[in-house]
């Protein structure tokens, strides 16, 4: 190992720690921007729990908002991925269906203070 | 040669091991630093691609294969690069390899899917591959001098 190394790594970790930081201090969103092809198509309440069924010309997605939380409960697409991810809360996290170029982002109404710095 | 395609072939059977969605332990990219140490960049390029088709073949789908390469090129192009200059030892090499594997592969998804929003998850990515990148760097480093005398 060469001292250039542990620059290279303490710098990235440096850079990286409060930005996880930052991030896991999000605060629960209360609404869920649907997105297809980067373009919204839906914007759901996170108080009312509700499935919704998607569909675009790659295939269905289906979400379910149950307890201020989102979730992928069914997809046609070949990984899954979207269903393993689980489910989300906190402000700007997502799901993505890759192969169906759809998301799902948690957003809320005054988005700017959303974030608390310790 | 024929020991690139063992490594490259050992590593195919990896992504069964760690059923973690999204997140492998990056063993592949050991032995693509691996070729490129023992012999060069033409049998990385090699064993990358191999390595790439196969897993596409056995798991995954015409879609993963783009996504993986698009990964894998860039992280391979910027291994090379960093190892020319010769200011890091196969440690720094393999972790820049793996930041920029996993931001092409970002980079591409986003494009995808025409959103800023998987970018949230980047941090959180960057800090693991930082440690496989550290763990597959240091593996090449105290097994290409060894490697290297059995190939003589």
């Amino acid at each position: 190992m060469k001292k250039n190394d542990i620059i290279l790594i303490a710098i990235a970790v440096l850079i990286l720690m409060p930005l996880i930081l930052l991030f896991l201090n999000s605060k629960n969103g209360d609404k869920a921007l649907v997105k297809s092809d980067g373009r919204t198509i839906d914007v759901l309440d996170l108080s009312v729990d509700g499935t919704y069924r998607y569909e675009n010309k790659y295939g269905f997605n289906i979400v379910e908002v149950k307890d201020k939380n989102v979730r992928v409960i069914d997809a046609d697409c070949p990984g899954h991925d979207c269903i393993n991810k689980g489910f989300i809360k906190r402000n700007n996290e997502s799901v993505i269906c890759l192969p169906h170029h759809f998301e799902v982002i948690i957003s809320s109404d005054n988005e700017e203070y959303d974030v608390v710095v310790q | 040669m024929a020991m690139a395609l063992i490594l490259s072939f050992l590593e195919t059977l990896i992504p069964n091991i760690v059923p973690i969605p999204g997140f492998k332990i990056g063993l592949a990219n050991f032995a693509v630093l691996m070729a490129l140490y023992l012999y060069g960049f033409k049998e990385a390029v090699i064993v990358d691609l191999v390595r790439i088709l196969l897993s596409a073949i056995l798991f995954g789908s015409f879609f993963s294969f783009f996504y993986a390469l698009s990964g894998a090129a860039l992280a391979l192009t910027i291994e090379l690069i960093i190892k020319k200059t010769d200011k890091f030892s196969p440690v720094g090499v393999s972790v820049f390899g793996a930041i920029f594997h996993n931001l092409g592969q970002f980079l591409l998804a986003g494009f995808i899917i025409r959103s800023l929003g998987i970018f949230y998850y980047l941090p959180f990515t960057l800090i693991f591959c930082i440690l496989t990148g550290f763990f597959n760097g240091y593996l090449v480093t105290i097994l290409k001098d060894r490697l290297k005398n059995i190939k003589k």
